[in-house]
């Protein structure tokens, strides 16, 4: 009975002999989001149980090398991702601002998640090269159930803290960047279309993330969601995500931002008048639908005229007439990416770096780069 | 303004005082108004091609429809006003006391007064037939003056005022959504009217109010022309470069 200690220690010695030493649990818990993979299906993949896959994304333990080798092979990554390298920052799902929230599945909003992290990861890693835009968005004290006038004026308030002078904001997707926001496209190979814009300002590396639709092909639809998003990180900080009063309230944001009540009423026709419309929306560069919804909201249309314009707008679907473009682009993560090239440090030797397969850093650096970027560079 | 009778107008006013002691005159104004509106909003002639005449036969017939559903509502007030609806040959007929009010739409989607002259009741047997009552005509035959053709005079004064019951209430709308209402009284013979008077007109509160429906055309340039926030990304300065 003396030695069972020791037969104990012998036996736990054995089984981790075999563990690899070199591992990162969260880049695990990315990688299988990823590859859009539950947790129990990774398990049957790798011949485990679900909450062996568990304790090793939350470090619990470690996988053995056979194990990994076949979570390499399941969620397609070399082995060397799951090693320790670059910090890949958390985004909880329960801060993350989804516009689909119930039309989605969770696994692909999981998966949308874990790109938005690979995106602040490839950019932290690209910021110990580069200088990128501080955060710096402004503050606003909004009580915790703000009525509809309060936040009009917290929109107002936002508009000028960011620098925007009256009339149309000219780029939002460009003034959320200016202000430290990594804004990102999702990819539209591998992900779910129903995966629409979302946001979250609470993420572990500081820095505020909006992630937006690649499907939205339609300027005014893009900048109507990023002024969504940032609706959601100026007044959303620490609000459980996902309910249909924090979607309104930043949809309400949005429309003030993009058109505040005292500059547009008056432009606003008072009968369904498209010709007027669509003035206003090559003007304001926001969709008919949004024009219209503002015009009912504020009154100027009538509730069997706000009908009528819907059934039309309706019929007409999508994308609605009068295109302005294609969407607002980011522009930041991939301008950096070509400094840090311009200084000879290649994508592939950051790749090396950060443990991460060079296809995906070129996935990421994408989703943040315009195809026409016009940014100051610095040198 | 036209001249009107001053006989006929006195009982006309008489007619609409009654009329407005059954608020009639008020039921008519708001179903009006509020039938009219949408009307005119959705009247769009340059896009749709839309017609004065076709906006007022829909018009036509949601008046009578509104109207139609407040009588048949379950609470509604009209019949301890003697006020009664009736819609014979599908036309609007509305029964206040012993007066009969004919409802009609005056040509045009504009403001203005109706041009009375213009109207003409052979057209509608409903509208002829409330003429000829007004003139007495279906109550005693006209009396034989000799030397006289029968239709060789206007409608003799017998020193007795006629019994004049049957009213026609005429309306028009703008684009914009605003109305107006008056009451006639038709008789036979030139003019087509024997007196007419307003019951209402809408104006617009004032001039600011009235330009607040013009939607005004935005200043400044555009979002696509203004400039775009400036995004500054630079490399980070290494070791030693400070000091070059």
């Amino acid at each position: 009975m003396s030695d069972q200690p020791t037969r104990v220690a012998a036996a736990s010695r054995r089984r981790s002999s075999g563990r690899v030493e070199d591992f990162d649990c969260r880049r695990l818990a990315v990688a299988r989001r990823l590859a859009c993979m539950s947790r129990a299906e990774l398990a049957r993949h790798i011949e485990v149980t679900p909450a062996a896959v568990t304790q090793y994304e939350h470090g619990l333990t470690r996988p053995t090398t056979t194990a990994l080798a076949r979570i390499s092979f399941a969620l397609g990554m070399p082995r060397e991702f799951f090693c320790r390298g670059l910090n890949i920052p958390e985004v909880r799902s329960s801060t993350a601002h989804f516009r689909s929230l119930r039309t989605t599945p969770a696994n692909r909003r999981a998966q949308a998640l874990a790109f938005g992290e690979l995106a602040l990861a490839v950019l932290d890693l690209i910021e110990r090269y580069v200088d990128l835009p501080p955060v710096r968005l402004p503050t606003l004290d909004l009580s915790a159930q703000p009525s509809q006038a309060e936040i009009g004026d917290a929109a107002g308030r936002a508009r000028k803290a960011l620098g925007v002078d009256s009339g149309p904001v000219p780029h939002v997707v460009r003034l959320l960047e200016a202000h430290g926001v990594l804004v990102v496209r999702l990819p539209a190979d591998g992900f779910d279309p129903r995966v629409d814009a979302f946001s979250s300002s609470e993420t572990a590396s500081g820095r505020p993330l909006v992630l937006m639709s690649p499907l939205k092909d339609d300027k005014a639809r893009s900048r109507f969601d990023a002024s969504h998003e940032l609706g959601h990180l100026l007044m959303h900080t620490g609000v459980e995500a996902g309910s249909r009063i924090v979607e309104s309230q930043a949809m309400s944001f949005a429309a003030e931002f993009l058109m505040p009540r005292a500059e547009i009423e008056d432009n606003l026709p008072t009968r369904v008048d498209w010709e007027t419309f669509h003035a206003l929306k090559r003007h304001w560069g926001v969709s008919l639908r949004a024009l219209v919804y503002r015009a009912h909201k504020l009154g100027r249309l009538s509730d069997p005229s706000y009908g009528r314009a819907n059934r039309q707008l309706k019929q007409w679907g999508y994308p609605e007439p009068g295109p302005l473009g294609p969407p607002e682009q980011p522009s930041v993560l991939g301008a950096a990416a070509e400094l840090v090239e311009l200084r000879g440090a290649g994508l592939s030797t950051l790749a090396e770096a950060a443990r991460i397969p060079l296809g995906t850093l070129h996935a990421v650096v994408a989703a943040g780069r315009s195809d026409r970027p016009r940014l100051t560079i610095g040198v | 303004m036209s001249e009107w009778d001053v006989t006929a107008l006195a009982a006309l006013h008489d007619c609409k005082q009654e009329l407005e002691d059954r608020e009639v005159v008020r039921w008519l104004r708001d179903t009006t108004r509020a039938m009219w509106r949408p009307n005119a909003e959705r009247y769009q002639p340059s896009h749709l091609f839309d017609t004065p005449r076709g906006v007022a036969g829909l018009a036509w017939e949601n008046l009578r429809e509104r109207m139609l559903a407040e009588y048949r509502a379950a609470y509604h007030p009209w019949r301890t006003r003697g006020v009664r609806l009736t819609v014979p040959h599908g036309s609007l007929l509305i029964h206040a006391g012993d007066l009969a009010v004919h409802v009609i739409k005056a040509p045009g989607v504009r403001l203005r007064e109706p041009e009375w002259n213009r109207f003409i009741w052979d057209t509608s047997a409903a509208r002829h037939t409330a003429a000829i009552r007004n003139a007495g005509m279906d109550a005693l035959p006209l009396p034989e003056i000799e030397g006289q053709l029968a239709f060789d005079f206007e409608i003799p004064w017998s020193g007795v005022c006629p019994t004049w019951r049957e009213l026609f209430f005429v309306w028009v709308g703008d684009a914009t959504g605003l109305t107006a209402g008056w009451l006639g009284l038709p008789g036979l013979g030139r003019p087509r009217w024997l007196a007419v008077t307003s019951l209402w007109r809408d104006e617009a509160a004032g001039v600011d109010d009235g330009a607040r429906d013009v939607p005004r055309i935005p200043s400044g340039p555009p979002f696509s022309e203004r400039d775009a926030p400036e995004v500054t990304v630079s490399l980070k300065r290494q070791p030693g470069e400070a000091a070059r």
